[in-house]
């Protein structure tokens, strides 16, 4: 059975407590718990829409019957558009909140695109220093407030209704680390909670919780476990990890699920990290009270690849009696496992194309036949390349199909190791022992493709393929659809059952961020970000030279019936 | 065709001014690095070398391409430029492109201009 739960009976009683015992601001946080839990239809409240991360509307005003009747309602655009629209817009209650390039963030009538008040923070400087700029992928909408963790390395929250700050902390010294937030956060409960960049960086990247009402932190978490064993040497101290993107929530277990980031440096040459590396590339089960862990597993144990696992949804979803948790690996394989415990249940490939390792043991997730580059100076053909088997991009769970709609790129690269020493002052360089360049598979060319799947066994109903691999978030719904751009500029709308095409409309530019469906006033809205603009689109140009002249921009388009 | 490259050119112009506009409004502009000279030939080798190396552990695959090949960011392969310019633009940054003057000291940053001199004559291959 998979569908969203009701609030817990504990959650439930918790709740009351506080309304019963705690002054009335206390009382509009736990609203505010609720408010996110609620399954209100109408609204998209949280980055993947929903705790079980199934980026699914149940709406079904638009239709197969009648996608192909859709127009634009309005657009609206942010004024920026270096690295594109990544982000994923939020509605709650009628209101559009995003966030676009330089953490330019907007509230706009969810019905008409007329802006209700927009906030452009003075960032600092260093901001131009950093790799991981000027993009952001999202906010999250909690206890009367906007939040979002900006490119300088602070956290914001802005007052809902007028986007004036109600509340914004430091917490990361950007200036030494060039570490930041690019990740939507996760309103859970009191608090919100969001994972920095790191991956690359001679750094030890860390997941953050901060208090909804004040923003003092309430708890953090090393993503570098400080352990001899795992790390060698001094190596911990420059591992990188990190969590970059937005994880889920499971409120009758109150644990967190949030992937981290890869390993720092990306290659290793021998001996630059001995050891396992934990925290790196794992899935970790947090306590959403202490950020204690609770369980964890490490998908890919001595990442040698940049496969980490900060990219990727976490499906919740329960199945056959069992509490399941399904989690795309950038490596382009997919991790189910229990998620009281940590144990895999299955471990299957979304790519056709890959050599980095045999396979995985679907029973245990061990690594079988790895095949890392070591060779220094020496390149190596390695599949997928380092922009993965699936980038951050996410796919979509319906629930009544029983179908997850998720992307792939069949794509490999080249690798050169190469010697590095972490440099740490003044500030943070980047370290990654290597570079790469993209290749075609093996007796064919690169292409990616969108299938709808069996999320937990990898079975596949349909898939269609594209010649340049998008890297674009999907949208299920209600009404048996399936939304999704690609990289050239067209959203099309497919039949969640078949894949048959039912709607196209061209953007005017490619497509990178996460299409979401609301209604408003009993009126149902497809809003799809459209502006291309991505670190990983600088790959494919080596494979694709037209990809370079591939135009920029940056729009919110919204869709409606005619 | 004249009238075509002008009105390329202006807009390419009017977005530069787009981006520029944006880093000034939202506060973020460099301070400019100062001029400096090359410590070094810029044609010798083992600064070219160094520069090398410094380049290809700076990510280019997602930015540059591999030796200045191509990408979504300026191919460098192939193409003359005066090395002050390119010393401003590495120091300074041009969004996306991050400013390396708080990174790297001078020297270092000379070493990759006198790398990407070194790739004028190179071809595609």
């Amino acid at each position: 059975m998979e569908k969203w739960r009701p609030i817990g009976f504990t959650t439930f009683l918790c709740g009351l407590l506080l309304l019963l015992a705690v002054p009335p601001f206390a009382a509009g946080q736990t609203a505010g718990m609720s408010r996110l839990q609620n399954d209100d239809p109408n609204n998209w409240p949280m980055y993947h829409r929903s705790y079980d991360s199934f980026r699914y509307s149940p709406l079904s005003q638009i239709n197969k019957d009648n996608v192909r009747n859709l127009t634009v309602a309005w657009v609206h655009q942010p004024g920026a558009l270096v690295q594109g629209l990544e982000s994923t817009p939020l509605v709650v209650d009628g209101v559009m909140y995003y966030i676009a390039s330089y953490n330019r963030v907007f509230a706009l009538d969810a019905g008409t695109g007329k802006e209700l008040w927009h906030f452009y923070p003075k960032l600092d400087p260093v901001v131009n220093t950093l790799f991981f700029q000027p993009y952001n992928r999202g906010v999250a909408v909690g206890h009367g407030k906007v939040f979002f963790g900006s490119l300088d390395g602070r956290v914001f929250a802005l007052d809902q209704k007028t986007g004036k700050v109600a509340w914004e902390k430091q917490v990361l010294n950007t200036k030494k680390c060039s570490c930041n937030f690019t990740g939507a956060p996760l309103v859970v409960k009191d608090k919100v909670v969001l994972g920095q960049t790191a991956g690359e960086l001679p750094i030890q990247g860390k997941i953050w919780a901060l208090t909804a009402a004040t923003g003092e932190k309430a708890w953090e978490f090393n993503t570098i476990k400080e352990d001899p064993k795992s790390w060698g040497g001094d190596s911990g101290k420059f591992g990188g990890g990190g969590g970059w993107m937005t994880g889920s929530y499971d409120p009758a277990l109150n644990l967190i699920y949030w992937g981290t980031g890869n390993p720092a440096p990306d290659y290793d040459w021998g001996g630059a990290r001995p050891g396992d590396n934990l925290y790196t590339s794992s899935m970790l089960a947090l306590d959403a009270d202490t950020g204690t862990l609770k369980w964890h597993f490490q998908e890919i144990p001595h990442d040698d690849w940049d496969y980490d696992a900060g990219l990727g949804e976490s499906l919740v979803l329960d199945r056959d009696g069992k509490k399941l948790l399904v989690h795309q690996n950038k490596s382009g394989f997919v991790f189910v496992y229990d998620r009281t415990n940590g144990k895999i249940q299955n471990v299957w490939p979304m790519i056709h194309t890959y050599n980095f390792v045999k396979t995985i043991d679907p029973k245990t997730g061990e690594l079988i036949g790895r095949n890392p580059p070591r060779e220094v100076g020496k390149p190596k053909f390695i599949c997928p390349w380092i922009a993965g088997g699936r980038s951050w991009n996410s796919g979509s769970y319906n629930p009544k199909t029983k179908l997850w709609y998720n992307t792939a790129m069949e794509v490999c690269e080249e690798v050169t190791v190469e010697k590095q020493t972490p440099q740490t002052e003044p500030a943070a360089g980047l370290f990654f022992g290597g570079d790469q360049v993209a290749k075609h598979p093996p007796g064919g060319e690169a292409y990616g493709h969108l299938d709808a799947r069996d999320p937990v066994t990898g079975e596949r109903k349909w898939s269609i393929n594209f010649k340049y691999p998008p890297i674009g978030s999907v949208l299920s719904t209600g009404g048996g659809l399936v939304v999704h751009g690609d990289l050239e500029g067209v959203v099309r709308a497919y039949d969640g059952d078949t894949g048959e095409e039912l709607w196209h409309f061209r953007t005017g530019s490619g497509h990178r961020g996460g299409p979401i469906s609301y209604a408003v006033n009993g009126k149902q809205y497809i809003a799809v970000p459209s502006g291309l603009g991505s670190l990983v689109l600088g790959l494919y140009p080596a494979l694709w030279p037209e990809v370079e002249d591939f135009p920029a921009g940056s729009a919110m388009f919204v869709f409606t019936l005619k | 065709m004249r009238g075509l490259v002008i009105a390329v050119v202006l807009t390419a112009s009017l977005l530069g001014g787009l981006v520029e506009g944006i880093v000034w409004a939202q506060g973020m502009r460099q301070p400019p690095a100062a001029a400096t000279k090359p410590p070094f030939p810029l044609d010798d080798p083992e600064a070219v070398s160094e520069g090398a190396r410094r380049f290809s552990s700076s990510c280019t695959g997602y930015c540059h391409g591999r030796e200045g090949r191509v990408s979504r960011a300026p191919k460098l392969r192939g193409k003359t430029y005066d090395p002050g310019y390119l010393y401003a633009r590495i120091a300074n940054g041009f969004p996306p492109m991050p400013a390396f003057q708080t990174v790297l000291p001078p020297e270092e940053i000379w070493k990759l201009v006198a790398y990407i001199m070194s790739l004028s004559s190179a071809t595609d291959d």
